[in-house]
């Protein structure tokens, strides 16, 4: 249902589990292995690695989801002619409520792939997965309010696909140990993004990785 | 001991009454579900109307169950005093605490000839008190389907004196048991600016 590769510009979106071994995920994600992951993580839901087995255990979670058609979860690779090309960015997903035909959308990109406009790339790419290919009614996405730089790329891609800011939802997320925070949510409905995007296409599906 | 919500709440003019069987009966309630007012009061809800007695009897004994487990409290609404059909069943009020957030979320329906006297305002009133005062709540949160102008109006008012503000219209936030997915817009009231409102007197009995 999920193509396992996607192809935008300037990215590479290869299915996470596949693409990535739980030691070099750990190199990445653990908060021993990187000198910016947990800046990096300070306003989103997860808290960096502690140990390789956390990270194994991560990724064992996107096959499930993967297999359940709960959600899609890719590694995010600059492609040849960028800067860093091959380079492991990040990762970034589509979750799926199939009750309410909602996809959402997440994102964490490493600190050197800040600034380069790939959140609004991938985020036109999975519009185009949760549109076209899944014919969800709504994409969403929901960020911290403190998140300024987060809060921007979003207004920004979510104007461009016709959608709005819909407003904030109070006490939503309680991460561990700490007091609920608000999130703000965007959405676009399929209608709206069929408006903005016409048929112009913003991404390739790959069907299966290579070996 | 006190259970964790009260069985009792008293306004000036309503009696908020625990869901049991001595306070709802299990006939009525099916009898309303299947009438031509039943249809349009509980329009706009994620759950289906009860098709059976067996059905309005199950709702009841998971009602006491969720109440006695802390999980929410539902209580028929009844005039009382001089009130125009005093004693009588006149709806559900729902408070259902998201206890890790430290939000109550509130809601009401009323029986159609109950309406324009401003109970659901009486009733948030009460009910807020529980939430902040008893239950240690930090916030009410108070969601309602887009089309449910009456719904509107009525909590409007009642968010605007107790200090609370409209959050936003989440798209397809709901999955009913029947029918599409629909959109809820959303009010919250902070326990501070609450404190800060006018607030009228409310009795808690056990």
């Amino acid at each position: 249902m999920f193509p396992e590769q996607i192809l935008t510009d300037r990215l590479r979106l290869d299915r996470h589990d596949v693409a990535v071994d739980a030691l070099e995920f750990y190199e990445h994600a653990g908060a021993s292995g990187s000198d910016t992951v947990a800046e990096e993580c300070e306003f989103l839901s997860w808290r960096p690695h502690d140990h390789p087995k956390e990270s194994h255990d991560v990724l064992a979670g996107f096959t499930e989801a993967w297999d359940e058609r709960g959600s899609a979860t890719y590694a995010v690779f600059p492609r040849e002619g960028e800067p860093d090309a091959g380079e492991f960015a990040g990762n970034t997903g589509l979750h799926l409520d199939w009750d309410t035909r909602v996809g959402t959308l997440g994102i964490w990109l490493r600190k050197p792939f800040w600034g380069r406009g790939y959140s609004g790339e991938r985020a036109r790419a999975l519009a185009e997965l949760a549109f076209r290919r899944l014919d969800l009614d709504l994409l969403a996405v929901t960020v911290f309010p403190g998140n300024e730089k987060s809060v921007r790329a979003i207004e920004k891609y979510v104007e461009r696909m016709g959608g709005r800011r819909e407003g904030r939802i109070r006490n939503q997320v309680v991460p561990d140990g700490e007091d609920p925070r608000d999130v703000l949510r965007f959405s676009v409905s399929q209608a709206e993004w069929r408006d903005a995007v016409c048929e112009e296409s913003h991404a390739e599906f790959v069907e299966e990785l290579d070996g | 001991m006190a259970d964790l919500f009260p069985r009792t709440v008293e306004t000036e003019r309503l009696r908020l009454r625990a869901v049991s069987d001595d306070t709802v009966d299990a006939r009525a309630l099916y009898d309303l579900h299947g009438s031509v007012e039943g249809e349009r009061l509980l329009s706009h809800r994620s759950s289906d109307p009860h098709r059976t007695l067996r059905e309005s009897h199950e709702w009841i004994d998971e009602v006491v169950a969720a109440f006695e487990s802390g999980e929410t409290a539902r209580y028929a609404v009844v005039p009382k005093g001089s009130e125009d059909g005093a004693g009588e069943f006149a709806g559900i009020a729902e408070l259902l605490p998201q206890w890790d957030r430290g939000v109550a979320y509130l809601a009401i329906w009323l029986r159609e000839r109950f309406w324009g006297r401003s109970y659901s305002g009486e009733r948030a009133a009460a009910l807020l008190q529980v939430a902040f005062d008893r239950l240690d709540l930090d916030q009410a949160s108070i969601a309602r389907h887009p089309d449910n102008g009456n719904s509107k109006r009525a909590i409007e008012r009642y968010v605007e004196r107790f200090g609370g503000r409209h959050d936003g219209r989440f798209r397809r936030m709901v999955a009913p048991d029947s029918g599409e997915p629909y959109d809820l817009v959303v009010y919250t009231i902070d326990r501070a600016d609450w404190r800060a409102s006018d607030r009228p007197e409310v009795t808690v009995r056990e």
